[in-house]
């Protein structure tokens, strides 16, 4: 897929794990691990907020595009 | 300038063209009716001897009505259309039955045994217990003559010392009046066939050895069988399906596909009757003559599924949709 999610490198740089993530963002263990995988279809903007404030991050940290 | 035409321009189209192309041959016949009805239209040069004895009009009426009911029983006996063995149908497609095989002399008596509030009871020791078998052709029938709009029955069948025959009009001479109008002199043709048939469902019965009979019975039942396990399987499906609609499991493959099922199970049944009834010409061709037309209940009998298996094509389509749009939805974080 042409979208690459490097949530786990924003984790891993903010020493975050998974479960701390999904509880301060509010949304499902089961959604993050989705998104984390790339096998998301959509992102909304209220997650992307949600997770950019939570990791102190821009969405392009999270978010990279690359061609295939 | 251009006309764009969208979706509901073309439906309303389409609905007018269907409604002009249903009127129109009733226009045409109309016209037509006024120039028969005019008085010059078919003229009948000779009478036909009765095939049956004809009630006198003189008779009180209940005896009048006992009298018509006794011969129109030694016809359908005659005409070998009372079944005295049973068999499988396939619907409109093909059928197996046996009947009474009536001398011309014989009377209601010699094969009614005895009546019960029921019906008839057949004796099985009576002498003259011979039997004719048949394979029947549902879905086809004598049609009516071309010159005759109102009475279907115009293309008889009738047996007469147990030979099969078929009468028609037809016409042997045209003239053109001083008005312009056309009279048509008609006479009355008694046509020998090879075939049997059913005046009451109005379908076509090939005569078989009782072996012939039996084989194709056999045949007949285990499709027969198949067909019903065929259509349980169906109702499971749609039962499956409103089940899991019940629950809350509205959009999955299994409910996409239990409808894709029905809806094409639906579809293609009315075109598998339509092309066994034609297969079943091709076989029995030696029997077919012009008259012999295809039965207009298979094509009354064949709407019903198909609208049904439009309606479920149209839910199948939904479906398909919500499930795309569903799979979305779960993988949208």
């Amino acid at each position: 897929m042409p979208i690459i999610v490097n949530l786990d490198v924003m984790m891993a740089k903010r020493k975050m794990s998974l479960t701390e993530l999904s509880e301060k963002v509010g949304i499902t263990m089961t959604n993050l691990s989705i998104l984390k995988t790339g096998k998301a279809k959509a992102v909304r903007l209220e997650t992307l907020e949600a997770i950019c404030k939570v990791l102190n991050c821009q969405p392009g940290d999270i978010l990279e595009f690359v061609e295939e | 300038m251009k006309t764009k035409l969208n979706s509901n321009v073309v439906v309303n189209i389409i609905i007018i063209v269907v409604v002009v192309l249903y009127i129109t041959p009733f226009a045409i016949r109309m016209l037509a009716h006024t120039h028969y009805n005019s008085g010059q239209g078919n003229i009948i040069s000779d009478m036909p001897r009765s095939i049956d004895p004809t009630v006198s009009m003189n008779l009180p009426y209940y005896k009048y009505i006992s009298v018509r009911d006794s011969i129109n029983t030694m016809r359908n006996l005659k005409n070998q259309s009372i079944p005295n063995a049973s068999g499988f149908q396939l619907g409109y497609v093909i059928g197996t039955t046996g009947t009474y095989i009536l001398c011309d002399t014989c009377t209601v008596k010699d094969y009614i045994f005895s009546q019960t509030l029921k019906g008839y009871i057949y004796s099985a020791t009576h002498p003259n217990n011979k039997t004719q078998y048949f394979i029947m052709l549902p879905g086809w029938s004598l049609k009516a003559a071309d010159n005759d709009y109102y009475n279907d029955d115009s293309v008889r069948f009738f047996r007469d010392h147990n030979k099969a025959f078929i009468r028609k009009e037809m016409i042997y001479k045209s003239t053109k009046n001083k008005d312009g109008s056309v009279s048509n002199y008609l006479h009355y043709v008694d046509i020998p066939v090879s075939f049997g048939y059913d005046q009451r469902h109005q379908w076509l019965m090939i005569p078989v050895s009782k072996s012939t009979r039996n084989a194709v019975n056999i045949l007949l039942g285990i499709c027969t069988f198949m067909f019903c396990f065929y259509m349980l399987y169906l109702l499971s499906a749609f039962l499956k399906f409103i089940a899991d609609l019940s629950k809350g499991y509205s959009f999955t493959d299994k409910n996409v596909n239990r409808l894709k099922l029905i809806a094409i199970s639906l579809l293609v049944y009315p075109c598998i009757l339509f092309l066994l009834a034609l297969l079943m010409r091709l076989i029995f061709y030696k029997y077919f003559i012009p008259d012999v037309t295809l039965n207009q209940g298979l094509l009354k009998y064949s709407w019903k599924p198909l609208v049904l298996g439009i309606v479920f094509l149209v839910l199948y389509r939904a479906f398909r949709q919500g499930k795309l749009l569903k799979d979305e939805q779960d993988l949208t974080v």
